[in-house]
Formats: C-alpha cells, structure tokens, sequence
C-alpha cells in the first residue's frame, strides 16, 4: 500500500509543481478557460439529453419504456464516444500513469496494472462525459422514482468499460505503432478502430429506428447484418439490463449483467497483457526506441533538386520536417486513417443524394469537404504545437545562421506538403471507390483545403512560439497546450465564418459565379496575409525562441 | 583569489580582436546568480580548459557565449560580432557541442550531418564529403540507417562533435565533449583537437577530466559559485599557487586548493559505519 501511495504522491506533486513552474499567467487563464468551456459544454449537451428523454417521456402513451431505452442507450453510447475518442484525439495525458517509468522499482506488475488502471479513471480526458452519466442518472431518477442499487450498478458499470478498454486501446496502439514489425498489424488495428467508431453512429440511428426491437426488416443499412450485434455491445447492455431491473425481471437483468462483466474482464485482461507486452519490450515509456532502421528513406532525400528556387536551409528544414512527420506515430496513423474515412463518408452519406444542402455545393463536394477538414484537424496539432518534438535539437535553429522566419518557412512548407499528401489521398481514395469527382469539385476542395491551411499556420506559427509543450513522436496522444487549443478553436470559428461568407455573399447579391472563384481569392488571400505574418512571427521566434527551448528541455 | 586583476587570458602579444570575449557576463536564475560579472577574454588559436565544480556555471557560461541564452548583463562577443544580438557572422563563425547536445534524434547520423551542413549553408557536394569523413573518423560509418534514437550515449556525442565540426568552425565551444566517450575515440578526438589548434581554431572546453585538461590545453581558467577564480596559462597557474617546497603542483592540486569547501564538519553516513 505504501508504494501506491508514493505513487499518487509523486503525481500530485508533479502536478501541483508543474502548475507552479507555468510562468505565463496566459497559460493558466487559458487552460482554465478551456476547462470551463469543456464542463460547460458537456454539461449542457448532459441536460439537452436529459430534457429530451424527459419530455419524450412525459407522453405516457405506453412508448415510455422503450423512450427511456433508446434515451439511456444513447446516453451511454455518446459516453462511449467520448470516453473512446478523447484520449484517442486530444488527451491531456496529465494524470495517466507511465507505467514504463516506474519498472524500475521493486513493484510486482499486478500492482503497476491495478496502478494504471485506477489512475485512468482520473484522467482528465474522461472526466468529460461524466455529466452526461450523471443527467441520465438524474432524468432516471425523476422518471422512476427511487433509482435502486442494482439499476446504479448498471450506471457504473459504463465508465468502468469505458474507462478499461479505451485505456487498453491507447497502450495497445501507442506499443504497435512504436515498433517497426507491428506496422502492419498496426494498420489493419487502426483501420479497424477508425472503422468502428465511425460506423457506430450510423448503427445505433438505424438500431433505434427499428423498433420494437424484434423487427429489422427493411433498414436499408449496407451492414444491417452487424445490428444484430449492436445489443451486444455495453452501452445496450447497460440501458437493457437497467430496464430489465426495472420490469423485475430478475433472470434477464442477471444475464445481462454477466454479460457486461465479460467485457469488462476481457478488457482487464487484454489490458494487461498489452502492459505485459509493453514492459517486457522496454517499457511503455515515453523514451522507449524505436528500434529497426530508419524508413521512408527516400522521402525529401533529394528535395533540393525537386524545390531549388528555395533556399538550401529552408529546403533542409523542408526535410527533416517531412522526415519527422512521416516517421512520427501520430502522421502515419493520420495516412492510414483517412483512406478508410474516405470510404466510410463515401457509404454513409450515399443515400441522400437529391437534395443540395447548400446552394450551388454538389453532394460529393461537400462531402470532400468534410473529409478534408478531418485532415486539416489531423495536421492542426502540428501547426499549432510545431515545436513540440524538436527536443534539444531546436538549439539548432537558435545556434545556425539562419534567420528565423526561414526556419518557420520551412517548417510551414513541410506541414503543406504532408497536407498535399493527405489531400491526394482523399482524392485518390474517392476515386477510386466512388468515381472521378469533377474536375470543378477537385480544384475549388484544392482551393479551401489550401486556404484554410494556410490560416491555421498563421494562428499555429505565433501559438507554437508561445505555447509549446514538448511531446513524444512516438507517442500516439498528442498533447498541444490548452491556450494552443483554445487558439485552434477560435480560428477554426473565425475561419468558417469568412468562408461561408465568402462563399454565400455573391449568391445573397444575386451573383452566379459559382464558388470557385471566392474560393480561390480566399487562398489569395491568406496567401498573402502568410506573406505579411511571416517576419513578424519570425521576429516573435527571436525574441522567445529562449522560452521555447526551455519548455521543451524541461517537459522531457 | 590569485591574478584577479588582468581580466585576459596572458598571451605575447595582444590581438586585435579577440576570438572569445566575456565583459561583465551575468546570468540570473530568479534570485539565484548562475554566472556574476565574468570577464573574460581569449586570443585566437588558444585551447581554454574551463573548469569548475558542479553547478559552478560552466555550462551556463557556455551557453551565453554561443547565444543559446542571454544574458542577465553583460555582453559575448565573438571575433569582434555580439552573439546575444543574434549576429549571423558569429554564429557561422562557432561550432558548439552543448552539454545537452543539440540532436533530432529520428534522423539517421548522415541525415542529420546533411541538415546541419545545409543550415550553415554548405554545398551539397561539400556536404557529402566532409559527411563521409567524419562518420568515418567518427566511426559511426557502419550502420547508415540507425536511427540516432537508437545510438548509444557515447555515439550521440561523436555525432554532436562531427556536427560541430562539418562547417569548419573558427571557434569551438565543447562541453564536456570526453564524458562517455571510449578511449579509443577519446584518443582519435584529442589528436584531432590538437590539429584544430594547429590550423588556428580556437577551442573553449569543459571537463571534470583534469588530466585531459592538463595534457590537451595551453590555458585554463577556473570557475567558483558563478564567479572567475583564476585564468593564465597552465604553467602559470601551477607556479602561482606553488606551495612553499617549490614542487610544481598538479592541475588537480590546483583546482582543489581554488575550489574545495570546507569539509570538515559534514555527518558520517552513519549506516555505512
Ligand atoms: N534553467 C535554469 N533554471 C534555474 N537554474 C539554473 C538553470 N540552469 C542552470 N541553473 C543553475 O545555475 C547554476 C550553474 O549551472 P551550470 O549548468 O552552468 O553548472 P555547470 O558548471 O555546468 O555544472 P556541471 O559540471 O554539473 O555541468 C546551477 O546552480 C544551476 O542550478
Ligand atoms: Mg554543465
């Protein structure tokens, strides 16, 4: 007992100094901002789903039960989401356990997993959805009556899933992708995984359309097959045994309760043995090597010939750039992700063809939009934490004699071109599983994405001076600072405000000229304010360049 | 302490500019001084061992000297250019191992040769020669798709050193470039500092490894709690703390007598007696 509590000891100690040792009065204003926001968000998306099930409830025309069904499992589905797709995404990582770390002390490894998996209930990346748990929870409450023990249980046994797989995932991930012979597996796991989560919401709509459970006759769903299943899964099983509970039907409730221990066993032990695996191949820990050969040889090998109107340091940042993006585990799970979102969008959103959602927007259009705003999301953490893997070796740029807005030149154009990249897999992936988009379509996405990407690295350039926090390339979190997120945020809504603009106002005017041509005075545009941003955030990396080394030597 | 007043490294004759100056150098870390008023000055084609206990402020010194921090107060200049001013020419001019190093570590060694020799602006041909000769002096030639990650300690540090090294700096700054280092490497970099002294270049070095001090530099300067205690060539320096017998004193003799603290009153560890 004593080592667990030196270990939560050292990590409220760690916590509370590194809150200490944050200088900038920016930082904190801003993760407190984010926090309120978060809460508040979450809170209030808990009461609209609170609200829902309660005024559905209220119309006592015998639907009520199966209302209360379909509001808990969707309840308890949106925390799956979120408790799946936050750390996934955008985890803080502050109070996770590394469990890579503490190997070295005399602690059995039963105990480090119990360890890890405690502290992961703390996480800040879960304590997100806990709203909506305790809404549902409260609405059930009101509904009901006294909610009893049993029916409690069934609440709790939620998050612990929840909580016990996703943490398994992000390990299981973070230990593939790390070595050079689990690529591949790597590859089928995250395709799958991107697969899953993507695919659920449009199962659970259909699941829930198809009442009375019984029937799911005609659901014109490509995977209706799979829905049989969707009762199988926590979420379900939860709303389903809660009910259960509340009909008195014992035997059911029981059966259903064994069947969510099951998941949570099997998540316990494929956890555990994930750490088993990680540990036994040299820790979890964020200084884990990667062993094996450098790969992607080829890539920026030879880009001074390929960029010669460059010059030769902007061309030598290009590369190393480009190298660390592809060799990073965050950018190769981005390449691979997006081929299968591609193909999922291109499925689900098949059936509605007729209308146009927009004036002047062809449906495939808009759905290439969509997709290439995941790949900007997915470059974003790069942009607006550009620093954040340079290590030591960011001295280098303060101890050569190259001006700094070259460096940053380089940095930007390296991101651009791993953008280029995600771009034409999205273009090439919807060619080939949902034919030739036009030709129209290809240049005015070409012309957003480029806008849009340029924006975001105006924004990113000043909050990666500011705002850097060192990260591990090899990790599969990416941890960009909260005042870098609250930034991201803001130009995001900044961003989609003008283009809409831009876009709609020759319509609202009577003018027909389509969209490409706002589109492409939009990448002018920013183009432009790119040109004029440069020196000044150059000047910005002279004067905090000091700052930023010592942020990313302390965070290692 | 001993020659306080003569702020410069005794030299013949006096150049024009020097190629490392320190006037009034200071560093604050909040309340704590790291560095407090240090002025020193170094004529071009010396070897400077620059010694002090741990945490004396060797590596911050350094660091202000090659613009990685700046000062509190005070200036670095470097042949004659002020480094803190971010001066292009003194940054071409230096080549720095810092204690740290300065490494992308998922780059391969001739990668992150190549990077580096295009940030100094070399030609690429020049690139791919200088490259090959270092990694093979180096002895890093053998596995060319190893990633630095993957390399030992010792390994990071010869890189950093070629690193150093490929744009033919006039001035390099090493610290404590031997700590990890084999002897057999540690041998091919002293033969191949002493042909850096001969071509003219000015080395500033750190080590807690006297005799190599000792063997290696023609001056010394000694550093105590942020302050300079002592400079002068290495002769001068044993001669000037000579104890009354007359015997000259080993470098180490020196050192303890400048820097050591009382010791006297510190507790047993009492488990181990
Ligand atoms: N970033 C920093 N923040 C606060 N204090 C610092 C920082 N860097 C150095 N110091 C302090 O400055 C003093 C000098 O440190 P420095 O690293 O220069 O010592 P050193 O002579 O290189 O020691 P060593 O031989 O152990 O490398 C120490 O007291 C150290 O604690
Ligand atoms: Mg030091």
């Amino acid at each position: 007992m004593d080592q667990i509590l030196a270990i939560v000891w050292v990590r409220t100690r760690l916590l509370i100094n590194t809150i200490r040792l944050k200088s900038s009065g920016w930082e904190r204003m801003a993760s407190v901002i984010t926090m309120i926001a978060g809460t508040l968000l979450s809170l209030g998306i808990a009461v609209l789903i609170g609200a829902a099930i309660e005024s559905s409830a209220r119309v006592d025309n015998g639907e009520g039960a199966e209302t209360l069904r379909v509001g808990l499992i969707g309840c308890f589905w949106c925390c799956t989401f979120f408790g799946v797709l936050i750390p996934l995404l955008l985890s803080t990582g502050a109070s996770s356990i590394d469990t890579g770390r503490l190997r070295n002390f005399p602690i059995s490894r039963r105990r480090l997993a119990l360890i890890s998996w405690g502290s992961s209930f703390l996480g800040p990346d879960h304590i997100f959805y806990y709203p909506f748990l305790v809404a549902a929870y409260v609405v059930c409450w009101i509904e009901i009556g006294l909610v009893g023990p049993g029916q409690t249980l069934f609440f709790l046994m939620v998050p612990v899933i929840i909580v016990t797989w996703s943490t398994g995932l992000v390990s299981l991930l973070q230990s593939i992708l790390r070595h050079r012979r689990g690529k591949e597996i790597a590859g089928v796991l995250g395709i799958s995984m991107v697969l899953a989560v993507s695919i659920l919401p449009s199962m659970l709509a259909s699941s829930l359309k198809a009442r009375p459970p019984g029937s799911r006759a005609e659901l014109g769903h490509p995977l209706h097959p799979l829905l049989e299943y969707i009762n199988l899964t926590p979420p379900n099983l939860a709303a389903d045994g809660f009910l259960a509970l509340e009909d008195g039907n014992l035997q059911l409730a029981g059966l259903k309760l064994l069947a969510l221990l099951c998941w949570l066993l099997t998540g316990v032990l494929v956890g555990y043995m994930i750490m088993q695996i990680g540990l036994d191949s040299g820790g979890t820990g964020s200084r884990t090597k990667t062993s094996g050969p450098a790969d992607h040889e080829a890539s920026g090998r030879d880009l001074t010939r390929l960029l010669p109107w460059l010059p030769p340091e902007v061309v030598a940042v290009i590369s190393k750039e480009l190298r660390y993006l592809l060799r990073s585990t965050v950018g190769k799970f981005n390449l691979l992700a997006l081929p299968v979102l591609c193909v999922l969008f291109g499925q689900l959103f098949k059936f509605d063809q007729t209308e146009q959602l927009l004036p002047g927007f062809e449906h495939d259009q808009l759905v290439i939009y969509g997709l290439l705003m995941y790949a900007l999301l997915f470059t974003n953490n790069f942009i607006s934490n550009s620093a954040g893997w340079e290590g030591e070796g960011f001295k280098v740029y303060l101890l050569a004699p190259v001006s700094y807005s070259r460096v940053l030149l380089g940095k930007n154009i390296g991101v651009w071109l791993y953008a280029s990249l995600l771009y034409l897999e999205v273009i090439s992936f919807w060619t080939i599983f949902h034919g030739i988009p036009k030709l129209e379509v290809i240049f005015s996405t070409a012309m957003l994405f480029t806008g849009a990407m340029v924006i975001f690295t105006i924004a990113g350039n000043f909050s990666s001076i500011r705002f850097p926090i060192a990260r591990d390339i090899s990790a599969m979190k990416s941890q960009p600072s909260q005042a870098a997120i609250l930034i991201s945020i803001l130009t995001v809504a900044c961003l989609s405000g003008t283009v809409v603009f831009i876009v709609l106002a020759p319509y609202m005017i009577g003018l027909n000229i389509g969209h490409l041509i706002p589109l492409t005075l939009f990448a002018l545009l920013s183009l432009g304010a790119y040109r004029i941003s440069l020196p000044i955030a150059g000047e910005f990396m002279k004067t905090h360049g000091e700052q930023v080394l010592e942020k990313l030597e302390s965070g290692h | 302490m001993t020659d306080q007043a003569p702020s410069q490294v005794s030299s013949s004759r006096p150049p024009t500019t020097w190629a490392i100056e320190a006037i009034g150098l200071t560093r604050r870390f909040g309340s704590s001084i790291a560095v407090n008023q240090l002025d020193l000055q170094v004529p071009p084609a010396c070897f400077l061992g620059f010694l002090g206990a741990n945490g004396a402020g060797k590596s911050t010194t350094i660091k202000m000297l090659t613009g990685l921090l700046s000062p509190s107060a005070g200036s670095a200049i470097i042949l004659g250019e002020d480094i803190g001013r971010g001066s292009t020419e003194a940054k071409r001019a230096i080549g720095v191992v810092p204690e740290d190093l300065a490494i992308h570590d998922r780059l391969t060694g001739s990668e992150y040769l190549m990077f580096i020799g295009r940030m100094y602006g070399l030609s690429r041909d020049t690139i791919l020669q200088r490259r090959s000769e270092l990694l093979q002096w180096m002895e890093l030639h053998h596995d060319p798709k190893k990633l630095i990650v993957d390399y030992s300690h010792g390994m990071k540090k010869k890189l950093a050193l070629a690193a150093a090294l490929i744009h033919d700096p006039q001035v390099l700054f090493l610290d404590e470039p031997f700590e990890g280092i084999d002897v057999i490497a540690s041998k091919l970099i002293r033969e191949l500092l002493a042909k850096l002294l001969e071509r003219g270049v000015t080395i500033f070095l750190t080590s807690h490894v006297l005799e190599i001090v000792e063997k290696l530099c023609t001056h010394v300067a000694i550093i105590h709690q942020g302050e300079l205690v002592a400079h002068g060539s290495i002769d001068e320096l044993q001669k000037g703390i000579s104890d009354n017998s007359g015997r000259q004193r080993s470098l180490e003799e020196t050192f303890l007598e400048l820097v050591e603290t009382d010791r006297t009153n510190l507790p047993t560890l009492s488990w181990l007696s």
